[in-house]
């Protein structure tokens, strides 16, 4: 039985020793190549750190070959990687800094401005040259399967990201989980859209390493044409897709793709947020004998926890549901009272099994919200993930997904807490309240504020350039609208409900 | 034209400062949204036609690509 991910990669160099394994845009290398790099990271860290273990080292390059070497390095070495965005603001990347303590740090470009022990920061390419390999690493053996593998950031309602921590036994669990299902296999070539912050790239990473399969890393700026993008796909022969809604919705409207044939495409699998039925249809209608399948879950559960391939015809109004626990998984659906709903009754999807995370890293307060002992099982300890979001099942006994307790949105397939924006925003000088809603129909986030007295000149704009510092571009609102004071409701909180009526009437919106 | 197209611009990207030499896409101020919403904005100011597969993402650079982009459709049209 695998206890660390490594062993994928040891597995399929030992097949495949001559496939290539990745692609980007500047360079591909075969799964040979790959080990080789891999060895020289790890090499690179343990001689800067000394024997490290268990330690969280920080990824910050563009997205790239250079990005999963870098990842598997740190893990041969007998660490964890945690991704952060080049594109994230310093402040941001600061309070993410804060929590993890990072040991060390493998940069791209740009070295990481906040880090202040600049003796454990490296570029990648000085570590592919100068590292010349020594003693075979076995450290990667004395980690457990219950050790972490990666820390991803995730939006925080209070305005501090959270760092999932993710172990071994929860990626390989889920990446045996996909090959049953999907069959994934060495002729099998990935597109990747996820960014390596978000989690949908674990299924990437790891289902190409697992099943030697390829993985083409498509370029960001394909993204933005859809012509591009579908000739790219031609041109690299890529035949399956794991993608966000969103990438998929933008070629479905563009209306190419009745006009620009995709030879290879075999599997389109998606996840991240709500696919509507009205764009699957134009995909399906083109692609009738594609597999399309519609995964979901939070990155508290490793990626994804309940599926659905689509095996039936649905009208562009109607919901796609999210389907089935996966394997060595299960749903409960908690009502108020913590019991499992009857009939079609709206509960919390709460999950539990081998998937579930090791917490937000160092925030014990947050872990103990989230992660909670099964209200239904009082015999012996056993944690369940509360996801927050609300679900019913339809007669097919299939979960369907109706919205969220709280304040957390899905734009563009980010997760974005409205409360970190507010928290980020309430903080502008000469600001006195301030709501975030978003318009999901339009997909735009929109910020409502109140200024202060003897402030009523502070502009959008400076309010903008102020949060561009603080927030990820994807978190930035595309209205800020200023009122001389924001409606409240009968409990004294800012009424969101009305404010978003608002928006609809508003003749600048 | 460089006016109107600014001013467009200005209208999908309201906070931000774009002049004729302002980067579109390298910083990030036009997305995959945004070229769509330009790409119909300019059809229908301009009268033209711009079909979706033979657009480069070259034409989108800067505002003076732009012009010289939609000019490209105009003189078809006049024709």
């Amino acid at each position: 039985m695998k206890k660390n991910v490594i062993e994928y990669l040891i597995d399929s160099v030992q097949k495949y020793p001559n496939k290539v394994a990745l692609v980007d845009k500047n360079r591909k290398i075969t799964f040979a190549e790959l080990d080789y790099e891999v060895k020289k990271v790890a090499t690179a860290i343990l001689q800067t750190c000394g024997p490290i273990k268990n330690q969280p080292i920080i990824v910050y390059m563009k997205k790239s070959i250079d990005c999963i070497v870098s990842f598997l390095g740190i893990v041969y070495s007998g660490n964890f990687y945690s991704p952060i965005d080049i594109k994230m603001p310093q402040e941001r990347i600061g309070k993410i800094l804060d929590k993890l303590h990072p040991a060390f740090v493998i940069y791209g470009k740009n070295p990481l401005e906040t880090y202040e022990k600049s003796d454990c920061q490296m570029s990648f390419e000085q570590i592919v040259s100068s590292t010349q390999l020594a003693e075979p690493i076995n450290n990667f053996r004395r980690v457990l399967d219950t050790d972490p593998v990666y820390v991803l950031f995730t939006s925080g309602s209070t305005g501090q990201p959270k760092g999932v921590s993710i172990c071994h036994h929860a990626v390989i669990d889920y990446t045996e989980w996909l090959h049953d299902v999907f069959q994934f296999d060495e002729h099998t070539v990935f597109g990747n859209q996820a960014p390596f912050y978000f989690d949908n790239s674990i299924l990437d990473i790891y289902s190409t390493l697992k099943n030697a399969s390829t993985l083409n890393i498509i370029p960001t700026q394909m993204f933005l044409l859809p012509n591009n993008l579908l000739e790219y796909l031609n041109s690299s022969e890529i035949n399956t897709l794991f993608w966000v809604p969103t990438a998929l919705i933008n070629l479905a409207n563009s209306g190419l793709l009745s006009k620009i044939r995709l030879e290879n495409i075999e599997k389109v699998l998606f996840c991240g947020e709500v696919m509507p039925n009205k764009q699957l249809n134009i995909w399906r209608k083109e692609y009738p004998s594609v597999l399309f399948a519609n995964l979901y879950g939070p990155t508290e559960i490793t990626d994804v926890c309940t599926y659905y391939i689509v095996n039936r015809d649905f009208s562009d109004d109607e919901p796609l549901p999210i389907g089935k626990a996966c394997e060595n998984t299960e749903i409960l659906v908690l009502n108020d009272n913590n019991l499992l709903v009857n009939g079609d009754e709206v509960g919390e999807l709460c999950v539990r099994g081998a998937g579930l995370s090791l917490g937000y890293y160092r925030d014990k307060e947050k872990t103990a919200q989230a992660f909670v002992q099964n209200p239904l099982n009082n015999r012996y300890h056993e944690l369940i993930y509360r996801t927050g979001d609300l679900v019913k099942y339809n007669e097919y006994g299939e979960l369907l997904f109706i919205g969220r307790k709280d304040q957390q949105i899905k734009h563009q397939g980010y997760r974005i807490e409205l409360g970190e924006i507010e928290a980020i925003s309430s903080a502008f000088n000469g600001l006195e309240r301030v709501c975030a809603v978003y318009d999901d129909k339009n997909e735009k986030i929109t910020l409502f504020c109140s200024v202060k007295d003897g402030c009523e000149g502070v502009t959008q704009k400076e309010i903008y350039c102020y949060l561009k510092k603080h927030l990820s571009s994807y978190m930035l609102p595309s209205s800020i609208f200023i009122k001389k004071e924001l409606p409240l409701n009968i409990n004294g909180k800012i009424d969101r409900i009305s404010l978003k009526e608002e928006l609809y009437k508003r003749k600048d919106y | 034209m460089e006016q109107e197209i600014l001013t467009i611009l200005h209208e999908i990207a309201p906070y931000i400062d774009i002049d004729a030499n302002s980067k579109l896409i390298e910083d990030d101020i036009l997305d995959s949204m945004g070229i769509l919403v330009l790409v119909t904005e300019l059809e229908e100011k301009y009268k033209i036609t711009i079909p979706l597969e033979k657009i480069k993402i070259e034409d989108f650079q800067t505002v003076s690509t732009l012009v010289s982009f939609v000019k490209g459709y105009t003189k078809v049209s006049e024709k």
